[in-house]
């Protein structure tokens, strides 16, 4: 179908509006030139036949004054001519086509005669022509001229064209009337259902229908728009039932899942209770092994021979190991639970390096081995000193236990808002194959090694849950098999207060 | 000599420090619950105490300022001792009047210097 662009955007009302004044107009106008066309054909025709008329009767009149070769005859018959007004001039010719007689219309008027024609009439520009033949008993004796002026006959169409118009005029105002009337029957069912979607649209209310009034296509239109609206108030429907059935779902396994959790949070609280009760009662009793057996080992309770010094230490020593063993599971079972609050307060870097260097001294006697620090005094950060301390003494410690000459260094830098503390020896060191599982729980990497060092196996991994879950840091290990090992804790400058709920 | 009143309700802690105490050459007091401690401390008036903080009756830190409240208490020495569990124990028991702090389980061989340091009798 061809496109009007511009009207696409018309409302239909106006649509309709233009395309039913189009049609008419068009209509009216072929109607009224057809109907003019006709009438100026027509109205010429009865003009020619008329003056034809009148040549003839002139010409037949003027045989005798021919005849009798009598010009004022001829010239009285030609002034008869001035019954019709629109005859301007006449002329009578004689045989030789010399000028016998003429007439002119009006007074003083001079008629101009041409070179008579051939026998008939003809339109001019603005005047009809005649040549008729004066013919007596079949011969011809001469010609009459008449000339007649058109303009009274363009006066009269002109006039017509002009009444045509007003026609047209009035024709198409009745069928602007008509049509603004009519197309509501189109338009109207058409607005309604458009109001209709756009209300639907809007307040998303599908229970709303068009209404509809007639089986002609808008009825059908109509039925089809309702029918949809339908399957969606339905489809709705649906989806809220189901949607009703999911949250009651939801509801119930939430429930469940309370329940559930609640169970949970209880069975946690019990091990939780389970481990502080552990704590105490395993504890109670190896504080008391190791206080007695410390005071006895000391001599406090007299002199005891070599034999029994040596026992007296070995027990003390196992008791010792026990109690770091429960100390270190008690730990990381209470930080893989979250349940261990830190306590940052300002700790002298300085301080905590010395209190866990002065800890491991009497090992390092033992052993023969130089310790190095370098910390600055001033440096100063905000971390919970206890745990700060507990990574320090284990990291420490184990560079003692698998050093065997040369010694350890403890070195403090600060990077910006974090702190480097790194803890070197010039032992066995770690082969790269090893690395991997070095911060693994009960990962000794030598067993003949485990057996001289001792040590709980755990120390490494807690050292990593502390330096990582609880002071929010990190740990890395540089070393080499045989050229000594490298631990480095970076430590956020300042640990944020947090407390677990 | 000096005497130590010695606060703490459990059998073999108190045997172990009062012994300890003893050998070291100290006078020693006993109160087995916080009550007993508190009444002993301001009527025996002893030179320091060691206050374990985990009691039957009330807890340490009560038992400190009770004894803290107290004209004839206020200057005591007082000595803690709190489980290795507890931590943050050490900032409220600073907090409540303490002067030092010792962790159990008690060293057998150091606690003797570490209380002396306490008590201002550190020769070493």
């Amino acid at each position: 179908m061809a496109r009007f662009p511009i009207l696409d955007n018309l409302p239909v009302k106006q649509k309709l509006l233009l395309i039913t004044m189009a049609v008419s107009l068009l209509g009216l106008l072929l109607a009224a030139i057809a109907f003019a066309g006709y009438d100026r054909y027509r109205i010429r025709q009865n003009m020619a036949q008329d003056i034809a008329a009148l040549g003839r009767l002139v010409a037949d009149r003027s045989a005798a004054a021919l005849v009798f070769d009598d010009p004022n005859l001829a010239g009285k018959n030609l002034a008869a001519l001035q019954v019709k007004s629109s005859i301007v001039e006449a002329c009578i010719y004689r045989e030789d086509q010399a000028v016998f007689a003429s007439y002119a219309a009006g007074d003083g008027g001079r008629a101009v005669c041409p070179a008579p024609g051939r026998p008939g009439h003809v339109f001019g520009k603005d005047s009809l022509l005649l040549f008729e033949p004066v013919l007596l008993e079949g011969k011809q004796l001469g010609t009459v001229y008449v000339r007649a002026s058109l303009r009274e006959l363009d006066e009269l169409w002109r006039r017509y064209l002009g009444a045509a118009l007003v026609i047209v005029g009035l024709a198409s105002l009745a069928a602007f009337f008509l049509s603004s009337r009519l197309q509501g029957i189109i338009s109207e069912p058409l607005l309604h259902l458009t109001h209709t979607a756009e209300r639907i649209a809007r307040q998303k209310d599908y229970s709303l229908r068009a209404v509809k009034e007639g089986d002609d296509e808008l009825g059908v239109l109509v039925a089809a728009f309702n029918d949809m609206l339908e399957t969606i108030a339905r489809q709705n429907q649906e989806l809220i039932d189901i949607n009703r059935d999911l949250e009651g779902m939801v509801a119930a396994r939430t429930s469940e899942l309370t329940a559930a959790n609640t169970k949970l949070k209880e069975l946690d609280a019990l091990k939780s209770m389970f481990i502080a009760s552990m704590s105490h009662e395993l504890r109670t009793p190896l504080n008391s092994i190791i206080g007695f057996t410390g005071m006895t080992l000391q001599g406090l309770s007299g002199p005891l021979n070599e034999e029994q010094s040596d026992n007296l230490s070995r027990v003390f020593q196992a008791a010792r190991h026990l109690l770091a063993l429960i100390t270190d599971v008690i730990d990381i079972s209470k930080i893989e639970a979250g349940r261990i609050d830190t306590f940052p307060e300002t700790v002298a870097l300085g301080v905590v390096c010395a209190e866990a260097t002065s800890t491991i001294e009497p090992q390092l006697r033992e052993k023969a081995l130089s310790l190095t620090v370098a910390v600055a005094e001033d440096l100063v950060l905000h971390t919970d000193r206890k745990r700060l301390l507990q990574c320090l003494l284990n990291l420490l410690s184990n560079a003692v236990k698998f050093t065997e000459r040369g010694g350890v260094t403890l070195r403090a830098v600060e990077q910006g808002d974090w702190v480097r503390v790194e803890v070197s020896d010039t032992g066995i060191g770690i082969g790269d194959e090893d690395l991997p599982r070095l911060f693994e729980a009960f990962e000794r990497l030598d067993t003949h090694l485990r057996i001289k060092a001792g040590g709980t196996g755990l120390g490494l991994y807690l050292t990593k849950k502390i330096a990582t879950d609880l002071l929010r840091g990190r740990v890395t290990v540089q070393s080499r098999l045989g050229q000594g090992s490298t631990f480095a804790i970076d430590l956020p400058k300042c640990l944020p207060t947090v407390t677990v709920a | 000599m000096q005497t130590a009143l010695i606060i703490e309700d459990t059998p073999d802690n108190m045997v172990l420090i009062s012994r300890l105490l003893e050998k070291a050459g100290y006078q020693t007091l006993q109160a087995w619950t916080g009550q007993a401690g508190v009444d002993m401390a301001l009527q025996s008036r002893p030179d320091f105490i060691i206050l374990d903080i985990q009691l039957p009756d009330f807890d340490g830190c009560e038992v400190l300022r009770r004894i803290r409240q107290a004209e004839a208490g206020a200057t005591i020495p007082i000595i803690a001792m709190t489980s290795y569990a507890m931590s943050g124990d050490r900032e409220r028991l600073l907090a409540a009047g303490c002067d030092a702090y010792i962790e159990k389980p008690i060293d057998p061989v150091r606690v003797i210097s570490q209380i002396r340091r306490v008590i201002g009798e550190d020769s070493i």
